[in-house]
């Protein structure tokens, strides 16, 4: 090895930024990736209408099997700016529950009555409004509310 | 054999190899594929070859009317033996309806045709009956929800109605229909010829207006066992006139929908009555009804009564909250017949959910599955659930969806579903925070549980 002042191997420093860098992914990366894949959806998918828009959005997202998902909300805004709420652009308070200061666009989905498992049809419900989330590490991992 | 591919994007090589097994299949469905026209030309001639070919479903994908015109060349060839076929949102209109048309009254393999979602029009409905009226024509099913039908549609319907006995399920729900045009068709369903079991009028402008005639309907076809008028304003006025015909004898109803029309309290009581006296009755959807407390009382002691034999309830948002509970804790300790009831969106609570608990452990109470989602529960009432988890074993299905039931709660549940006696095999979570270490014991749990599926 080469002489130095007696600090760690150069192979140590390595070894270890490798770890600190895997161990930031693993644990929040499942619940984040589902939380991408069930509520961000930009450039929002073009369909002939909400209703039609819902039907497929949660058929895509893998939210009708085995049971229809009773609701959804689908967010049409980049995943990193749905990421800052949990930073610098949302208010957090107890149970890591943090609200954006801005208004999203937004689609919800609410399972239609005649629906049963096989058979999922939805009503979908455009507004832009501020919305809730729970944050773990800095990342959104579970939608609670529209406010 | 089946081919069953749904929400993908099929590359120019795979779409290759899926061809060669379609020519061997029994059923194929390829929803929401983003096929187009051009994989109409191939479909088509696995369509004349391939003789085992019964059910084919292409719904969400964008075939336009030139796709569906390849298709039907396919369909039309002798050897082409499909039953049934589904074409919902495929961005057809009415020009597509002569090429349909034709293979209606040539197919009489073709048992069932659904073309929801597809903007067919006055013209291409009134076209598409055209072929329906073929003698060669044995449909069974004929599904057109959202197809921009109207009231003009009707007398052909109707028609339709009188002459082909071999239909059994008419679904025309989601078209702006309106009193009259219901009642056109009211007077064919009365036709002797006519043998429909299943008929649809969701959301088609309905009023109390046709009820009369819906009733008389009922009164007279014992072939009628599934109706639904979900999503219209019938009211209670509307339902009184159900009511005498769904009384009368002759009806043989099993299945009843009337979500959102606009039902009261002061329903029930006709409603109750039809429970306690129609032993055909199996299942009733009541969804989205201000029933409220006093509704859900009136309902529940037709439900006590030994000759109700209901199998499943739909009271979802019906504004009911725990004091209707204890009715229908007394309900489940002693009805027998009842295996589904989804309670979901009723601010019933912690309290209402322990008195549920206690009707389901009633050795009485054959109860599969429980619905009780968004019902503004917590943590409190999981001691409940957990006893009945752990003790009811024809449980095998419960909804615990949108309520804080926290890890507290959580844990609970967990608890109970080690226990050997938990029959569960379908826990519904959706939409529950809970923390990550919650999150990887509900993992290890699924694994380590052959038998449950935990959706979340």
């Amino acid at each position: 090895g080469a002489p130095g002042l007696g600090g760690p191997h150069p192979l140590v420093f390595l070894t270890l930024i490798l770890l600190a860098t895997s161990l930031a992914q693993v644990t929040p990366g499942a619940r984040y990736r589902q939380f991408l894949t069930r509520h961000v959806d930009f450039p929002k998918t073009s369909t002939t209408n909400d209703r039609i828009y819902c039907n497929l959005l949660m058929q895509r997202r893998g939210m009708t099997r085995p049971i229809c998902k009773p609701t959804n909300t689908f967010i049409h805004t980049p995943a990193d700016q749905v990421q800052a709420i949990c930073r610098h652009a949302g208010r957090c308070h107890r149970q890591n529950l943090c609200d954006s200061n801005a208004a999203f666009r937004l689609t919800t989905c609410r399972v239609a009555p005649g629906s049963h498992p096989g058979r999922c049809f939805y009503r979908g419900r455009v507004q832009t409004r501020q919305i809730r989330v729970a944050c773990n590490r800095l990342l959104p991992i579970h939608f609670d509310r529209v406010l | 054999m089946e081919l069953n591919i749904q929400c993908e994007e099929l590359s120019a090589s795979r779409w290759t190899e899926l061809i060669s097994s379609m020519k061997t299949s029994k059923t194929v469905r390829l929803d929401d594929c983003s096929l187009s026209a051009s994989s109409c030309k191939d479909i088509g001639s696995v369509l004349s070859t391939n003789q085992t070919l019964s059910e084919l479903t292409l719904s969400n994908n964008e075939l336009g009317d030139s796709g569906v015109e390849l298709l039907c060349k396919g369909l039309m060839t002798p050897s082409c033996r499909l039953q049934k076929l589904w074409l919902q949102n495929c961005n057809l209109t009415d020009a597509c309806c002569k090429n349909l048309s034709s293979v209606l009254s040539t197919k009489q393999s073709l048992t069932e045709l659904h073309l929801g979602d597809n903007k067919l029009g006055t013209s291409g409905v009134k076209v598409l009956c055209q072929g329906l009226m073929d003698p060669n024509c044995k449909l069974e099913k004929l599904q057109l929800e959202y197809c921009e039908l109207t009231p003009d549609n009707c007398e052909m319907l109707s028609s339709a109605l009188r002459t082909k006995s071999s239909l059994k399920a008419l679904n025309i729900s989601n078209n702006k229909l309106g009193d009259a045009a219901v009642k056109l068709l009211c007077q064919g369903l009365m036709d002797p010829n006519c043998n429909l079991q299943s008929l649809h009028l969701e959301n088609c402008h309905i009023t109390a207006a046709s009820c009369g005639d819906l009733g008389t309907v009922l009164s007279m076809k014992p072939s009628l066992i599934e109706l639904s008028v979900g999503e219209n304003k019938i009211g209670d006025p509307g339902v009184a006139l159900l009511c005498q015909g769904l009384l009368n004898p002759n009806c043989k109803i099993e299945k009843l929908w009337l979500w959102e029309c606009g039902l009261t309290p002061a329903s029930c009581k006709d409603l109750s009555h039809v429970l306690s006296t129609k032993e055909s009755l199996t299942e009733v959807s009541l969804i989205g009804n201000e029933l409220r407390d006093a509704g859900m009382e009136l309902l529940c002691q037709g439900l006590k009564d030994p000759k109700a034999k209901l199998q499943a309830l739909w009271i979802r948002e019906c504004g009911l909250t725990a004091a209707c509970c204890k009715s229908v804790r007394s309900v489940l300790g002693t009805n027998q017949t009842l295996r589904e009831l989804h309670m979901g969106g009723n601010k019933i609570g912690d309290a209402g959910v322990e008195m549920i608990c206690e009707g389901i452990l009633n050795p009485n109470c054959n109860l599969r599955s429980l619905w009780l989602g968004n019902s503004e529960l917590s943590a409190a009432c999981c001691r409940s659930l957990a006893t009945v988890i752990s003790t009811k074993q024809c449980l095998t299905e419960l909804d615990l969806s949108n309520n804080s039931l926290a890890d507290d709660g959580m844990k609970k549940l967990c608890e109970a579903l080690k226990h050997p006696n938990c029959k569960l095999q379908q826990l519904v979570l959706y939409d529950i925070y809970w923390s990550s270490e919650m999150d990887d014991e509900l993992s290890v749990l699924e694994e380590s549980i052959p038998g449950l599926k935990i959706i979340s």
